[in-house]
């Protein structure tokens, strides 16, 4: 069936037969922009939600804390192995690198990719993938990541599965993205015009209850989830 | 899996085999019951929180909202598929038209011809259950697994799903150890953090050597042509982030307009699926991988699916094309309760299966689905849109009368029913003789209630598996003629 003959039996189904126009749409909530927007009350209950998903949240001061804590992060994770992580101005200049390496933990940084089979292969064998995030969501404890920088179309190293094949995941976020509801976050996407190809909202590790209703943690996703907010 | 009816034993033997059926009566009970009570506790806490204006809607007025965006979308289809195809094709994507279930098959065998696939992992789509699938492709040679945990014990016990939601409710973690166990060729233990990472292991080696990767979708915008999936495994990113071609099946009715929309509907979903407030993974993909990206399919394809969806567009029925698949109303219905899904005999049980089904496919050939309800309304109450499932029921009960198709036996019970019930004397009349009659049949029960358990000659089939209460000793006609005796009126 072509597109013209699925779409005119729609249409006839309709009571048309041409189109009408561009219909008019105004998208509305109930209740725009609730909750609070003080950063400090943002970070708070982002935290408290995500502990009750069974992630982790650490807060940090300056982003000289940071490779240390993940290092430790890992060390407590009992994983060893190589790491992945976004080549991206988030996380850039960290001093991830160094620091991982030097504790046994070497680093790829994921690159802009080759045709064929990229650098997946990679990524799965990684025992940790560090990531970003372009905001995230107070209400429900919940990250959102762009497999490219949402708002421009070019691609440098994110991609999909960082935060998805290792058992273990930990992301950076800044204190400036967080913002109270998922609504929001489709109102910002809607505005930059250009989606990623891909968009995660992730809240917590990945969970199942399909065993006689026990919930099981990581059947498919990371079983660990570890946020550090700067 | 059997659409058709004439494959299946008849509904009454389907559900004599259910109601026998302890242990599967049992896990569904429970699995509706530990759904229904998460999905009321996680409604009361928005109620809560809207009312501080600490949500963006109370459950209500985002049903109101929801209920909007669909009726708007489905009035103005022709026009939101045509957009959505169109920025999908931007994107990078390819758009196919699926009128039948045998297009979609004919689309992705072309596809899995063309990239000489020979492995395809699937992530939970009902659509794609719809279609026999799995069934037709494998057939022509193409392994198809499922990848997510409920479907994938599903799967290894060639069954079909008892729930939308949880397909898996009736089986024991012993059966799936030994299934598991079977595959991996060693015996293992049956506590839930072995069986999943045995899960785990052997599904990432699937997806790590998947050719095309194959989901349905929540939900399609069509002012960017991105398609949301809401998942918790993690699986349905896999399926749409490792193997280098996806393929999406989706219904035409997953359409909102705008990325605001997502809003209303993600309040929702999880919420009146799984008591959820956000399920641990909401997808977005608008498109293929771009050059330069590390990872993503090289090929996307979105299959928009008719399959008589448009039967219902523009007729009575059209309300039920706004479902969103969450299964809230099969854990409240009394009937599901009681049957399962598998004794529905259709894809889609429970209160929407037994609309829907007859709707999308042939109602002379489902006229049984209709009757299996008791009416009662729950399912209606918890839609989280509003959909009138129990009266379309009726609606559809009519139908089934005015098509000429109604059981000949009962017609002419309910029309002797009719006649009798209509004169006020014989109603009478009956009723006494009915409380004289059924004394011997009664029983009291320990809490002093009075029920009749089992009824002679053309009751049994009542009684059989139901229970039936005892006509009262005094009906409320005798008892207000007495009141107007005492002049208390």
């Amino acid at each position: 069936m072509n597109q013209q003959a699925f779409v005119n039996r729609v249409r006839a189904r309709l009571g048309r037969s041409v189109a009408d126009g561009v219909p008019e749409w105004q998208p509305s909530l109930p209740i725009p922009d609730p909750g609070p927007t003080d950063t400090e009350a943002l970070v708070e209950r982002y935290q408290a939600e995500l502990v009750k998903l069974s992630g982790n949240s650490y807060r940090v001061s300056s982003e000289a804390e940071i490779a240390p804590l993940v290092v430790r992060i890992l060390k407590e994770s009992g994983v060893s192995g190589h790491v992945v992580r976004w080549d991206d101005p988030l996380l850039n200049g960290l001093g991830l690198d160094e620091a991982l390496g030097a504790a046994g933990f070497p680093v790829t940084p994921v690159k802009h990719g080759e045709p064929g089979r990229p650098q997946v292969e990679l990524v799965e064998q990684a025992v940790a993938g560090i990531t970003g995030a372009d905001f995230a969501i107070a209400e429900t404890g919940t990250l959102v990541m762009g497999s490219s920088r949402p708002g421009e179309a070019g691609a440098p190293g994110r991609g999909r599965t960082v935060s998805l094949l290792p058992p273990v995941h930990i992301a950076v976020v800044r204190k400036e993205q967080f913002v109270y509801t998922a609504a929001q976050v489709f109102q910002r996407l809607r505005q930059m015009g250009v989606l990623p190809s891909q968009v995660i909202f992730a809240s917590g590790p990945s969970r199942s209850a399909d065993i006689e209703n026990d919930l099981s943690i990581g059947v498919h996703g990371p079983a660990q989830v570890h946020v550090i907010i700067i | 899996m059997a659409a058709d009816p004439h494959n299946v034993p008849d509904f009454k033997t389907r559900i004599a085999k259910a109601l026998g059926d302890e242990r599967l009566r049992g896990a569904v009970r429970y699995t509706a019951d530990n759904l229904r009570t998460k999905r009321n506790a996680v409604v009361a806490d928005l109620n809560e929180q809207a009312a501080q204006r600490m949500a963006i809607g109370s459950f209500a007025e985002l049903r109101r909202q929801a209920r909007r965006i669909k009726e708007h979308t489905l009035k103005h289809l022709d026009y939101y598929l045509e957009q959505a195809a169109e920025r999908i094709r931007q994107n990078g994507g390819t758009v196919h038209w699926a009128g039948s279930a045998a297009d979609v098959v004919r689309i992705a065998e072309e596809i899995a011809e063309r990239r000489q696939a020979k492995r395809v992992i699937k992530s939970k789509s009902m659509a794609s259950e719809e279609v026999m699938f799995n069934h037709a492709l494998e057939a022509k040679g193409v392994e198809v697994v499922e990848s997510d945990l409920g479907e994938y014990i599903i799967q290894l016990a060639h069954e079909t799903p008892a729930h939308i939601v949880i397909p898996a409710i009736h089986k024991t973690r012993r059966q799936i150890a030994d299934m598991f166990g079977a595959v991996a060729g060693r015996e293992l233990t049956t506590d839930t953090p072995t069986l999943t990472k045995f899960a785990r292991e052997t599904l990432r080696k699937k997806f790590m050597a998947a050719d095309i990767g194959v989901s349905g979708a929540n939900f399609l915008v069509a002012e960017s042509g991105t398609i949301c999936l809401v998942t918790n495994e993690g699986n349905g990113r896999l399926t749409t982030s490792v193997p280098p071609v996806h393929v999406a099946i989706v219904g035409i009715e997953k359409l909102v307009p705008t990325l605001e929309d997502l809003a209303v509907v993600l309040g929702l979903l999880p919420r009146s699926a799984t008591g959820q407030k956000i399920t641990t993974y909401f997808n977005m993909i608008t498109g293929p991988r771009r050059p330069g990206e590390p990872d993503g399919p090289e090929e996307l394809h979105v299959i928009f699916l008719d399959n008589g969806r448009t039967n219902l567009l523009g007729s009575k029925y059209e309300e039920a094309l706004m479902c969103i698949r969450c299964g809230a109303c099969l854990n409240v219905c009394p009937v599901y309760r009681n049957i399962g899904g598998h004794a529905y005999g259709s894809i889609y049980p429970g209160p929407i299966g037994s609309v829907i089904s007859p709707l999308l496919n042939d109602l002379g050939a489902w006229t049984d689905l209709p009757q299996a309800s008791s009416l009662c309304g729950a399912c209606h109450e918890a839609c989280p849109m509003g959909i009138h499932l129990h009266e379309h029921l009726v609606s559809l009960r009519m139908d089934t009368v005015a098509m000429g198709k109604a059981d000949p036996g009962f017609t002419r019970v309910m029309k002797l029913w009719m006649a009798a019930w209509r004169r006020p004397a014989i109603y009478r009349m009956a009723a006494k003789l009915g409380r004289v009659a059924m004394r011997p049949f009664v029983k009291k029960r320990a809490d002093g209630t009075e029920v009749a358990e089992s009824l002679p000659g053309p009751f049994a089939a009542w009684t059989n598996t139901r229970n039936f209460p005892p006509i009262a000793s005094r009906t409320f006609h005798e008892r207000w003629s007495d009141l107007e005796k005492e002049g208390k009126r």
